[in-house]
């Protein structure tokens, strides 16, 4: 019981799924990676619902997988590279079907609140709802992996070194390229409203 | 005068070279004592610092971690087990049975499967060598076929019983009253009814299959395609559908843009390596 304290949760993770114990490899990915897989297919997918789904299929994507997983950069980048991917296919086949919805600045849930709440509060609500949808737009201007990449290091404080490991490509190019995202986000943001998040 | 117009030149230089470092600092997040001390004299570079800093709070904040809901681990076990089941049927069982066997004894097993098949195929190139050398088919009905010849083809699996026949005599139906048509001299071996199913190694099939249920789900695609649509499609090894190609006569735009549509929309399982199939499709 000490030894598995001990061990680190991705090695944990891969016995359990190489040791045929799926639904406790399951439960541990779910629980160390799971909230924020859901994050970023909810960003990716602009809806709580679609963003519900991909992500469970993501991560059931990636608990089959796991057995033959063989990278070294850790298990976050890989899950996230599947997320991306995965997205980018439910998107693809969402417009495809013609079924996309309007794009809204509103959140679920929040849009019609159950009691009323004074209009400073709603305003600033409602302020930061939209900037949320913008920022999510302005990164679904970002080419992949760049994308992914900004997220790992800003949002879940991965390494440029880590990320540059799962790549397979340089420290320094990974910064860059992060860097270059960055800047099209903000100037992306400028264009669009005229100021500076 | 134009003295102190160079002077303000060369500082206006400067600057600028403390904001590119300034910035290239922020970028790699090595902001040393100068570079912190520049940002307090310079307000384009406390302006950059400023909105960098905003900006990666609205990156975290659009991208964060969502709370979980209700039941979501299960529904992703379930998920799992739905997709783990697929590829199990599309893993060859050889190549599944040699992934568990380990030690010593592995390499054993692969020698004596190289062997047995180095037999087979040469009894079987043997035999289609006797067969096309051979005297004239003998027919026998399996009325008047001794019983337990009779019975030993009943059992045989359909491929094994292609083997038994020649292109001149293709009738081979077997049932009440049915013939089986059998030549050259060896007598049929009876064929041991496997303890493992059959391996389903029909992607393809399976891809078809999954590809006419979403068609059927989709209202707006027509009740029966005119002409079948060839795809040609790879997926990769996370389950991502990498190249794909669609061929369908002029005449039937919808049931190609159909076949496109329910590919989109397909659910694919991550595989062991990247596949490509080709396969055609109507309905």
């Amino acid at each position: 019981m000490l030894a598995d304290q001990e061990e680190p949760l991705d090695s944990r993770i891969l016995r359990l799924a190489r040791e045929g114990d799926r639904k406790e490899a399951c439960r541990l990915l779910v629980e160390a990676y799971g909230s924020e897989i859901l994050g970023t297919c909810i960003s990716r997918m602009s809806a709580r619902a679609g963003g519900e789904d991909a992500a469970q299929d993501v991560l059931a994507r990636a608990l089959v997988a796991l057995p033959n997983y063989r990278g070294s950069g850790g298990l976050r980048p890989w899950l996230h590279r599947i997320a991306a991917n995965r997205c980018i296919d439910l998107l693809r086949s969402n417009r495809s079907r013609r079924i996309r919805t309007v794009e809204t600045l509103e959140v679920e849930g929040v849009a019609a609140p159950a009691q009323v709440m004074p209009s400073d509060v709603r305003e600033s609500i409602h302020a930061h709802q939209r900037q949320v949808a913008e920022v999510r737009r302005a990164l679904s201007r970002v080419k992949e992996p760049d994308r992914t990449w900004v997220e790992l290091h800003y949002t879940h404080d991965t390494s440029y070194d880590e990320i540059a490991s799962e790549a397979g490509i340089s420290r320094a190019a990974v910064k860059q390229r992060i860097w270059r995202a960055v800047k099209k986000v903000r100037n992306t943001l400028r264009l669009w409203d005229g100021r500076t998040v | 005068m134009s003295h102190g117009v160079d002077d303000q030149g060369m500082s206006n230089n400067v600057v600028q070279l403390e904001c590119a470092r300034f910035e290239e600092g922020l970028a790699s997040e090595t902001l040393d004592s100068d570079l912190v001390a520049h940002r307090r004299e310079c307000p384009r570079c406390d302006d950059l610092a400023h909105a960098h800093q905003n900006l990666i709070a609205a990156l975290k904040d659009a991208t964060g971690p969502e709370p979980l809901p209700e039941g979501f681990a299960d529904e992703v076990m379930a998920r799992a087990d739905v997709l783990a089941g697929r590829i199990l049927l599309d893993e060859p069982p050889v190549a599944a049975e040699t992934a568990r066997a380990s030690g010593p004894g592995a390499g054993l097993l692969w020698g004596g499967l190289a062997a047995a098949a180095l037999l087979c195929a040469f009894w079987a190139g043997t035999h289609l060598e006797r067969n096309r050398q051979g005297p004239a088919p003998v027919r026998m009905d399996a009325a008047t076929a001794p019983s337990h010849t009779a019975g030993q083809v009943a059992t045989a699996r359909p491929a094994a019983a292609d083997q038994l026949t020649t292109p001149s005599d293709p009738t081979h139906v077997v049932g009440a009253g049915a013939s089986v048509s059998m030549q050259g001299t060896p007598t049929p071996q009876a064929v041991t009814p496997s303890t493992r199913p059959e391996p389903i190694h029909d992607v393809a099939g399976e891809i078809r299959d999954l590809l006419q249920a979403e068609i059927g789900r989709n209202d707006g695609c027509p009740v029966h395609s005119n002409e079948p649509v060839t795809v040609t499609m790879t997926i990769d090894r996370t389950g991502t559908l990498t190249d794909r190609q669609l061929l369908s006569m002029a005449a039937d735009r919808d049931a190609h843009a159909c076949v496109g549509y329910a590919l989109d929309a397909l659910p694919l399982p991550p595989l062991a390596g990247d596949v490509t199939v080709t396969f055609t499709i109507d309905w």
